[in-house]
């Protein structure tokens, strides 16, 4: 070992205020999950094309000559042209407009759905997770029993029994899927109500309403926004799946369902018509699911750097 | 830390506090099982264990995070599991308590000055500016800078944190604080800067402490008195000198044997005392004494009954029946 003297070595002196210094700019939670969303490429590429789908859905009926429900008969089952983008269909309307119309109406049935279930699932998770013991107990089981029949069954079962009709479809796929978000919130809860910061607030005297507030619910929001994002896929396609299957809704409003399963009827004789909307489906449900999952990387604290 | 505290009145009493959970099917977990003590003012009463002998269970029951299953706290008069929701709050401004993990202790969600002014906007103390430039002052008490009060808590290391979570216990103006092993979950090198934050706050503030731990070493150094406690039950209360310079229990003996020396000439020939055994179940604990099972000089009265703590010197209590 080289021998070590006084003299080799420098003071070149040292600000104890300094050593405390944070050199890496502020940012808040959100920002930095925006940071992050940002710099994943495929995660950003899916929220542009998940965006220009939700533009066109918006603007595209608007802005078209064209209506969605009144045809030309003379015109049915056109290829596509400059006059019809994506052709017309048997009964000579132009499929652009439905589509896209279809589109509205299968982002709406999507974002409400899982708007209903977010809500709904938050305030009862919530609830049971906050209270727990006994009342806890009870609200799981009556969760695990009304969801012991598969969803598609029950949504089936309920749609049958209240009519077709956008209505119906948004109610039956609320009552059939609220309690997936509900159990999450509780668990989430269930976890973060124990840990230390929360009783740091009780220790300083915080009353519920801030504790739920401050504390529990900015803390699931992170998990429970992931788990939105994947939700409106789902109610995506299991509306597309009802309509194909006959219980969607009703003529003459379209959506992305209807229009694939119309368009299955002519895949011999005019395949476009199948391959638009169900182009339209891929590109949404794959943009969903890919946004999602940069969301989750973004926002579980756990892959943080 | 010689205080001559024995003329000071006792601010906080603990009477045969017992704290069990309940497992189901009928058995309870008893994690503090009828322990009585006193802290005084402006002193620090060590509370050392090992893991999972009540230590955390007690200071929590102490600010009522838990709710005691028998006895009785007595802080300054107030029974403090007898208060009403309002007292409640007015307590909280006495009892504070200062948290382990400085990970788990800070919400990720809040500014540090939304952290540190979480009591504060609770109790209503200061608004405004006013409330900006008390946070600001507490920063500085704690040794961290100004600038820091918008950052968030994951930007700062632990030793940063846990000095957060000191301020955030200062805030509101406690008398009494709770200090649940805060320098456990630290390296050994930021320890010292928080166990000497500590002893300056109370000698400027004159805080009462209670400094829970497991660091027999640390303790040894930021106490008045220390209590030694074993599967739910105390086993000695003695000033800290006594206790490592007579320990009376058999438990106690064990404990300190178990400090290194730092001197490996001393080291290498002393003899340690190695306790055979397990800690028994705290759901189905044995009668009598608790230590029985790995006591040396375990007699037949351990085994049928429990020792009560006695004061068999001044300022000394043990709970031993072979201790005369």
């Amino acid at each position: 070992m080289a021998e070590t003297s006084e003299n080799k070595f420098e003071i070149i002196g040292k600000s104890s205020k300094d050593a405390q210094a944070i050199v890496r700019p502020s940012l808040t939670y959100w920002q930095d999950a925006w940071r992050r969303l940002k710099s994943n490429r495929f995660a950003f590429v899916a929220l542009i094309i998940f965006s220009i789908i939700t533009i066109m859905a918006i603007f595209a009926p608007i802005l078209s000559s064209h209506s969605f429900r009144e045809g030309d008969l003379l015109l049915m089952n056109q290829t596509p042209s400059a006059e019809f983008w994506f052709g017309t269909d048997e009964l000579g309307r132009d499929l652009f407009v439905r589509c896209w119309m279809g589109t509205r109406y299968s982002l709406f049935i999507g974002f409400v759905v899982a708007i209903l279930n977010f809500t709904i699932g938050v305030i009862y998770g919530g609830i049971s997770g906050y209270v727990g013991g006994n009342v806890d107990n009870i609200m799981m089981r009556i969760v695990d029993i009304l969801f012991s029949i598969p969803y598609l069954l029950w949504v089936i079962m309920l749609m049958t029994v209240m009519g077709r009709g956008l209505h119906t479809i948004i109610m039956a796929m609320t009552i059939a899927g609220w309690g997936q978000m509900a159990r999450l919130v509780r668990g989430q809860i269930l976890q973060i109500k124990e840990m230390e910061f929360v009783m740091a607030a009780r220790t300083l005297g915080a009353d519920a309403t801030r504790i739920i507030s401050k504390h529990l619910i900015p803390n699931t929001m992170g998990v429970v926004i992931i788990n939105v994002t994947f939700a409106i896929p789902q109610a995506i396609f299991t509306e597309a799946f009802l309509s194909f299957i006959g219980l969607g809704i009703p003529v003459p409003h379209a959506s992305l369902g209807t229009l694939s399963r119309d368009g299955t009827r002519m895949l011999l004789i005019h395949p476009y018509q199948l391959v638009f909307p169900s182009v339209i489906i891929s590109l949404l449900m794959l943009s969903l699911q890919i946004f999602g999952d940069g969301l989750r990387d973004a926002l579980d604290p756990r892959l943080r750097q | 830390m010689a205080k001559d505290l024995s003329n000071k009145k006792n601010l906080l009493e603990v009477k045969n506090l017992k704290k069990y959970f309940d497992m189901g099917r009928g058995s309870d977990l008893k994690a503090v099982d009828d322990i009585s003590f006193t802290i005084r003012e402006g002193e620090t009463l060590g509370l050392v264990g090992e893991s999972g002998c009540g230590k955390s269970t007690t200071g929590r029951t102490l600010v009522r995070l838990y709710e005691a299953t028998g006895g009785e706290v007595i802080f300054d008069g107030m029974n403090v599991h007898k208060l009403n929701k309002k007292e409640m709050v007015k307590y909280a401004r006495e009892a504070q308590m200062i948290f382990q993990d400085p990970y788990a202790s800070l919400n990720p969600r809040m500014t540090v000055s939304d952290i540190i002014g979480e009591g504060i906007d609770i109790h209503g103390l200061y608004k405004g500016k006013k409330r900006q430039k008390r946070i600001y002052e507490l920063l500085e008490t704690v040794g961290l800078n100004r600038e820091h009060a918008n950052r968030f808590p994951h930007e700062f290391s632990g030793g940063q944190r846990q000095r957060i979570g000191v301020a955030r216990a200062l805030a509101i103006e406690p008398k009494f604080i709770v200090c649940d092993e805060p320098i456990s979950a630290l390296d050994v090198s930021i320890q010292a800067q928080v166990v000497n934050l500590l002893e300056e706050l109370q000698e400027e503030l004159g805080l009462t402490y209670l400094f829970i731990a497991h660091d027999l070493s640390m303790v040894k150094h930021i106490s008045d008195r220390i209590a030694v406690m074993y599967l739910g039950a105390m086993m000695e209360i003695t000033t800290s000198q006594t206790l490592y310079d007579e320990p009376l229990h058999p438990y106690t003996q064990a404990l300190l044997s178990a400090i290194p020396i730092p001197d490996p000439e001393i080291e290498r020939n002393r003899e340690r005392m190695i306790l055979e055994g397990d800690v028994p179940s705290p759901i189905d604990p044995p009668p009598g004494c608790k230590f029985q099972n790995r006591c040396q000089y375990c007699k037949d009265i351990c085994r049928e009954k429990a020792p009560e703590l006695r004061e068999v010197k001044p300022e000394h209590w043990v709970a031993c029946h072979l201790v005369k």
